[in-house]
């Protein structure tokens, strides 16, 4: 896969201009119809935008952390809608059990059988809502379900469509009767983001362009990607080049996290995967065939927020520490 | 195990390794002059190695209570007069306090390298650990305690590189170690490599090649020494002292016709022989001088006797002795100030008793034994004369006598005392026959002891000869040169006085001058080099050095051997080297007082040894000379140092137009708009581009991107900006992209030659000066951007073109 290939996904050959500007009549390249309709949904909000978007590339599983009513499940919806599929939605809370969201099997009297009845997890995209709610029971039911794709029960593998893509929220106030995802839970996310208030001016838009509308639901986008592009776009990202000083790089810097004082846990081989796999989307975003230290060093934190076993706030002040301290790989020619 | 890592990963190794130089230095430079003995060694490591292990398990603790470490510190500081109470204190060349006191701070850094976790024990550490090594350096000497001075000093380079590095990085992160760069390290280190071998190399006294002395320092007193020393012992018995002067100085003119006479196994045992005045001049063409032959210990000039000579004819030295074969025995070595010693000491045989002056001297008229025939006829002509006046006639035996028959008879009597036996000179016998010619008395008293025995003849013959010689006033030498020597001692009184007068006329108004030989037809070489040619080989000036010493009265003789140059002095292996051309003659001179035989350096060019310079004194004479050749050579110096400022104040533009330059040279066009020359053109202008921004002082921190360092670069030029992302954009191809990745923007490919110059051009090292530095002239404001946006666009992808 070329840049030029990837070029021509999205119809516009010209590098130089903006990546979300359609250029004259040419239809919009999938990637970017996918971005326009998650901008529209998600005012004001590009940068989490382009995550949720390498993160979909990246085929990782998304944790979505922010107060209620900023557009955590407007994000999600609005995801599932553009790329189409199947979309379920958990909400969980303390007496959800794993049955109620992998499906079970009843006894048909009919065919005297057990039948398996598939659960909310079979879906393209399944929406965990305040996830910190569920008890650990249901919680590490979602685990087999994110690493693996498949759900087992009674000894019986069902796999799970293979774009299948798990937006999670939680609220980080409120925290009487949650139960924090435990570490083997977080790590199976790719990444975790923050939406943060809108600006005053996109405020402003969100409000006038709510006059007239009924309800959010009539404006649900529609499909703009289909399962085909989607794939061959994730096939691209995986094909997305690394040069073996960008691996060592990362090596690097995983292994000065690990170093650091603050730092709980040392990243995971999946976790570094999961890194390299983002900057290769955040590339395949930038229209690249491959990836660089930029790639790298701007998916850090999205990426890191599961990872360290340590707050937010800390995540923040170790990676940009982290990040300081360790060299960026020189300029130089490498003849390989 | 992990814990194990954990500690020698944060251990303070420049530290570490400075004070273990440091204990190292105080076990082998501050231990007397016979050097440190493997259990100083095996001490200092075991206390290091102690402190290594303390250090590594403190390093791990969070907290250090300080009052327990000072009060420690102090037990360190005491611990040696403890020690002192239970056992005697190390020999050394110091007071037992002096020892104390550096045993005692050597422990205090020992145990504050163990604590050096905390900065003040890492300060008091490394400052007392500086001092401690200056005095070890200035008490020892040799070449472990250089080299290990040397490794000291580039321990505490690092140390400081560490320091200084741990303080002007900005990257630092608490608690942890920030790694030197490579770069700086191995710059030091080369430097440091440089002036050692500079050091080497220019060194006044390695007058031979380095492989030499390095070869003779790595085998030191091992194996192939010895057999170079066999080999020299073999030379050295081969031949004698007489053929090496020969080499030297040129072939007796007497002996000429047969060459080196005599075999081989004759000459062996022929341990010293005569030495002749009277040579040709030495052979320019002879290869075989300078050949290493033994080596003595230590930096001083040093004079090694072989043979003695005693008596001299005007033509012909006499050697006294069988002197002493030069092989094994010179060659153990001496040392400095303790040649001497050691060369009296009468246990090391190097001098028997007799060469001391102080074993029993049997007294012989050596004076008169070299009497020719014509003095006999003289003598018997006299005696004729005296005879018929008014003695029956004379003997038979007179009658037929010869030379040897009276040399015979003269040597059986013994009327001269032990003073006497270096007093006579060659002009003696010309003043005494002059003298018996006006004193008849005293001939037929000279006959009548020789030939008609009589009780008390042999004392009034002695009593006689010593009033005759003090009754002469001045020197007893003819009287030209007596001239010449009564105005050297003129008002001098007697004694050290006159002697240094004489040597230092020698030295002063004669040239040494190894070609400038005695005529084959000159019977007294003495007269023709004090009176003629006023210039002549070393042997010359001991000779009339020796001559006119006996004439004032001062016993003295010539003294034949090596001299070992301070020139040929090897600091690295701390010995000198004698050749075969270091053959010299001297004086000795009879010191009654103190009962030995004082040498004394009549020729010019030659040095006394001495006792060396304390290093204050060596240094200051440094100092001295350097500041005298910086007053002659002012203009110079000034030139050069005026250059050298402007250099240095300018040397951002230097660096700049250099670097620019080669960045030119690399990327001159060959035709050649391959890929690859493509990538090396935008990666090498990146670089020039980051070297700019080094010297101007707008550095890129490492931990950044080329992208994330020029957005802020030009705040002010938008356009410049845009260039220099789209230069990232490009070196992030070239750099990271494998072959089959195609460069981000064709039209930026295709351009990029143009593109890059034309970024080299306008991105300058003034450019790109912090807006702080900037001349206010030249800074502007920059237009207030919404920091909002700025997030965005670095986030945002496809707007980094």
């Amino acid at each position: 896969m070329t840049a030029a290939e990837l070029r021509g996904t999205r119809g516009a050959p010209s590098g130089d201009a903006k990546t979300n500007g359609q250029s004259g009549s040419e239809p919009p390249s999938p990637l970017d119809a996918l971005r326009e309709a998650l901008n529209a949904a998600l005012r004001g909000k590009r940068e989490v935008v382009e995550m949720v978007l390498a993160c979909l590339l990246a085929r990782g599983h998304l944790l979505v952390e922010d107060l209620p009513g900023f557009g955590k499940t407007t994000l999600a919806k609005a995801l599932a809608s553009a790329i189409g599929g199947r979309f379920s939605r958990i909400q969980c809370t303390p007496d959800l059990l794993p049955g109620d969201i992998t499906g079970f099997s009843i006894f048909n009297q009919e065919t005297r059988a057990f039948e398996f009845k598939a659960g909310p997890v079979f879906a393209d995209v399944l929406l965990a809502d305040e996830i910190n709610r569920a008890t650990p029971r249901t919680q590490s039911a979602l685990l087999e379900v994110m690493a693996e794709r498949q759900v087992t029960i009674d000894n019986t593998s069902h796999a799970l469509p293979d774009r299948f893509f798990v937006i999670a929220t939680q609220n980080p106030i409120e925290l009487h009767g949650t139960f924090p995802l435990p570490e083997a839970q977080l790590d199976r996310f790719a990444i975790k983001l923050h939406i943060g208030p809108p600006s005053d001016e996109h405020l402003k838009q969100l409000l006038e362009a709510s006059v007239g509308w009924l309800s959010d639901a009539q404006r649900e986008a529609s499909q703009v990607i289909d399962h085909d592009q989607l794939i061959r776009l994730q096939r691209q990202t995986a094909d997305v080049a690394a040069a073996p000083p960008l691996v060592d790089y990362l090596v690097r810097l995983a292994e000065a996290l690990g170093r650091h004082t603050q730092v709980v846990y040392p990243v995971s081989p999946r976790g570094l995967l999961i890194w390299l796999r983002l900057a290769q989307a955040w590339a395949v975003l930038d229209l690249r065939d491959y990836t660089t230290p930029d790639d790298v060093r701007v998916v850090a934190q999205s990426v890191l927020g599961v990872r360290l076993g340590i707050d937010a706030a800390a995540v923040e002040e170790v990676v940009s520490e982290v990040l300081a301290e360790v060299d960026v790989p020189d300029y130089k020619y490498d003849a390989g | 195990m992990d814990a194990l890592r954990e500690s020698l990963r944060r251990a303070n190794w420049p530290l570490l390794t400075m004070v273990g130089l440091t204990s190292l230095l105080v076990g082998i430079g501050c231990v007397g002059p016979s050097g440190a003995g493997p259990l100083d060694v095996a001490l200092a490591v075991g206390l290091w190695a102690a402190a290594v292990a303390g250090h590594l398990y403190v390093v791990r603790r969070e907290r250090l209570a300080s009052h327990w470490i000072v009060l420690a510190l102090v037990a360190a500081l005491l611990s040696p007069a403890l020690q002192f109470l239970f056992f005697s204190p190390p020999a050394t060349g110091l007071t037992p306090l002096a020892t104390g006191c550096l045993i005692g701070l050597r422990n205090v850094i020992l145990l504050a390298a163990v604590f050096s976790k905390a900065p003040r024990f890492e300060r008091m550490a490394a400052s007392a650990s500086a001092f401690l090594v200056l005095v070890a350096f200035s008490l020892g000497d040799g070449l472990a305690v250089f080299l290990a001075a040397m490794f000291y000093t580039a321990a505490a380079v690092w140390w400081l590189m560490n320091r200084h590095w741990a303080a002007i990085s900005r990257r630092r992160v608490a608690g942890r170690h920030t790694r030197l760069p490579w770069f700086g390290v191995t710059t030091i280190a080369s430097c440091m490599a440089l002036l050692v071998f500079a050091a080497v190399l220019l060194y006044p006294g390695s007058g031979r090649s380095l492989q030499d002395s390095l070869l003779e320092w790595l085998y030191g007193d091992d194996d192939s020494l010895s057999m170079k020393m066999e080999a020299n012992r073999f030379n050295l018995e081969q031949e004698t002292l007489e053929d090496l002067a020969d080499d030297k100085y040129g072939e007796n003119n007497a002996k000429s016709a047969g060459g080196r006479g005599g075999d081989s196994s004759d000459r062996m045992f022929k341990q010293a022989s005569d030495f002749s005045t009277i040579r040709r001049p030495p052979d320019a063409q002879n290869q075989d001088t300078g050949q290493s032959m033994f080596f003595v210990q230590g930096p001083a000039a040093v004079h090694l006797p072989v043979t003695h000579y005693r008596d001299f004819d005007g033509a012909t030295l006499k050697a006294e002795s069988p002197s002493l074969t030069m092989g094994p025995r010179v060659s153990s070595f001496l040392r400095g100030d303790q040649a001497w010693k050691t060369l009296l000491d009468p246990k090391n045989r190097l001098l028997s008793e007799g060469d001391l002056g102080a074993g029993d001297m049997s007294f012989s008229l050596d004076a008169m034994k070299s009497m020719d025939a014509d003095a006999i006829e003289e003598l018997r002509r006299l005696a004729a004369q005296y005879v018929g006046a008014d003695r029956p006639s004379v003997s038979p035996e007179f009658q037929s006598l010869d030379v040897a028959g009276l040399e015979r008879a003269l040597g059986d009597t013994r009327y001269w005392g032990r003073n006497m036996q270096y007093l006579g000179t060659h002009y003696d016998l010309d003043l005494l026959v002059e003298e018996l010619q006006n004193d008849p008395q005293a001939m037929a008293l000279l006959m009548e002891m020789a030939f008609n025995r009589q009780e008390g003849d042999e004392q009034r013959f002695a009593d006689y000869l010593r009033r005759w010689r003090k009754q002469r006033p001045g020197p007893a030498l003819p009287a030209e040169m007596a001239e010449v020597v009564q105005r050297w001692i003129e008002g001098k009184p007697p004694g050290r006085r006159q002697i240094d007068a004489v040597v230092e006329h020698l030295r002063a108004d004669y040239q040494h001058d190894p070609t400038a030989t005695a005529p084959a037809d000159e019977p007294d070489s003495v007269r023709y080099f004090l009176l003629e040619s006023k210039r002549g080989p070393d042997y010359l000036f001991a000779t009339s050095a020796t001559v006119i010493l006996r004439s004032l009265g001062y016993p003295s003789r010539v003294v034949g051997g090596y001299y070992a140059p301070p020139e040929q002095f090897n600091w690295l292996t701390g010995r000198g080297e004698v050749r075969n051309d270091d053959v010299h003659f001297w004086t000795q001179v009879w010191v009654a007082d103190l009962g030995v035989w004082l040498d004394l350096e009549p020729t010019p060019g030659y040095d006394m040894p001495h006792p060396p310079q304390p290093i204050g004194e060596r240094l200051a004479a440094v100092y001295a000379s350097a500041g005298d050749w910086a007053a002659k050579n002012a203009a110079w110096v000034t030139t050069v140092a005026l250059v050298l400022v402007v250099v240095m104040l300018s040397r951002a533009v230097w660096t700049d137009l250099l670097a620019t330059a080669w960045w030119r040279w690399r990327t001159r066009r060959r035709g050649d708009t391959s890929e690859r020359a493509q990538r090396r053109l935008i990666l090498r202008t990146c670089r020039l581009i980051e070297r700019r921004a080094k010297f101007a002082g707008a550095a890129r921190p490492a931990g950044t991107t080329w992208c994330d360092w020029v957005t802020p670069l030009f705040d002010d030029e938008p356009e410049r900006q845009r260039d220099l992302r789209r230069l990232g954009r490009l070196a992030n191809w070239a750099a990271f992209a494998p072959k089959r990745c195609s460069p981000p923007s064709h039209a930026d490919y295709d351009q990029a030659t143009a593109f890059c110059r034309a970024i080299v051009a306008k991105v300058t090292r003034r450019r790109l000066r912090p807006q702080t530095k900037r001349p206010a002239s030249q800074r502007r404001v920059s237009q207030t951007r919404d920091p909002q946006q700025r997030t965005y666009t670095r986030l945002q992808p496809g707007t980094t073109s």
